[in-house]
């Protein structure tokens, strides 16, 4: 195995990223709850009502 | 979990900042009637997100203060020029899509790979430059799927997203560890695949 040394410390080549890897599914999950969230929020703040509404208005009226 | 925090500062910022505009200019949740243009424009935002999610995850390994900085100033221009859009009446999407393009460009550009003296700053975080790309791959497809089925049942589909999010994870961390290269792009294109069937099926669930 090689050690590359780093101003933040040692980090391994062949096994590269392992804290990363292992936060990414995590981080992903929560991002993804906090965006639910964020949406759904939005939504109750009536930001995402109406967006572009001045493109469709011709075809609306039918 | 420290990677969190930029992530917290910009939902919070955004979501302070949109409740003030929303008071400010009288923003209403009123009917919601679904198109097809809303579920492909969510579908974008869904392939968009994981960018910003990677580079977050990215940078905050790097430098946790700073990307916290970055994070809590783009919620405060994405705040602004959504209400600037919004209350002006220009599409939105164009904005996050091209800054989403230039800055992933130039996130790769930055960690483009130096000669092989120089590998020990490639490998600094754990990640190469193209494995971003990679991981990209990886991620989106929960996202395209969970964001446009979001929209077309947007009063009761929040709990898709991360279900979506973590199922799917479930999925290729079992999946990918015994699969070849061969294996992986095969699978890669199964799972695109079926992506693209669950979009299409929405947009033709989806009326007029």
């Amino acid at each position: 195995m090689k050690v590359y040394k780093i101003k933040m410390g040692c980090v391994p080549d062949s096994s590269g990223g392992f804290g990363f890897i292992l936060m990414y599914p995590l981080a992903c999950i929560l991002a993804a709850i906090l965006a639910s969230g964020c949406i759904y929020a939005a939504v109750q703040l009536g930001v995402l009502d109406d967006e572009e509404a001045d493109d469709e208005h011709e075809e609306s009226k039918d | 979990m420290l990677f969190a925090i930029p992530m917290l500062a910009f939902s919070a910022v955004s979501l302070i900042l949109l409740k003030h505009f929303s008071a400010k200019y009288g923003w209403k949740a009123g009917s919601i009637k679904v198109k097809r243009g809303d579920v492909l424009k969510w579908a974008i935002y869904g392939a968009i997100i994981p960018l910003w999610v990677e580079l977050d995850i990215l940078f905050s390994y790097v430098n946790l203060a700073m990307t916290t900085i970055v994070a809590v100033i783009i919620a405060i221009v994405f705040a602004f020029c959504y209400a600037v859009c919004k209350n002006k009446g220009v599409i939105f999407l164009p904005i996050p899509l091209i800054a989403t393009i230039v800055v992933t460009a130039l996130t790769h550009y930055i960690f483009i790979p130096p000669s092989p003296k120089n590998w020990s700053t490639y490998f600094y975080i754990g990640i190469k430059a193209d494995e971003i790309l990679y991981f990209y791959s990886w991620l989106a497809p929960p996202w395209i799927v969970g964001m446009a089925y979001l929209r077309s049942n947007l009063k009761d589909g929040y709990i898709v997203l991360p279900l979506a999010v973590i199922s799917y994870f479930l999925l290729i961390l079992f999946l990918f560890p015994v699969l070849s290269f061969f294996g992986y792009e095969a699978s890669m294109i199964a799972i695109y695949s079926i992506v693209a069937l669950i979009v299409l099926g929405i947009l033709r669930r989806v009326k007029e």
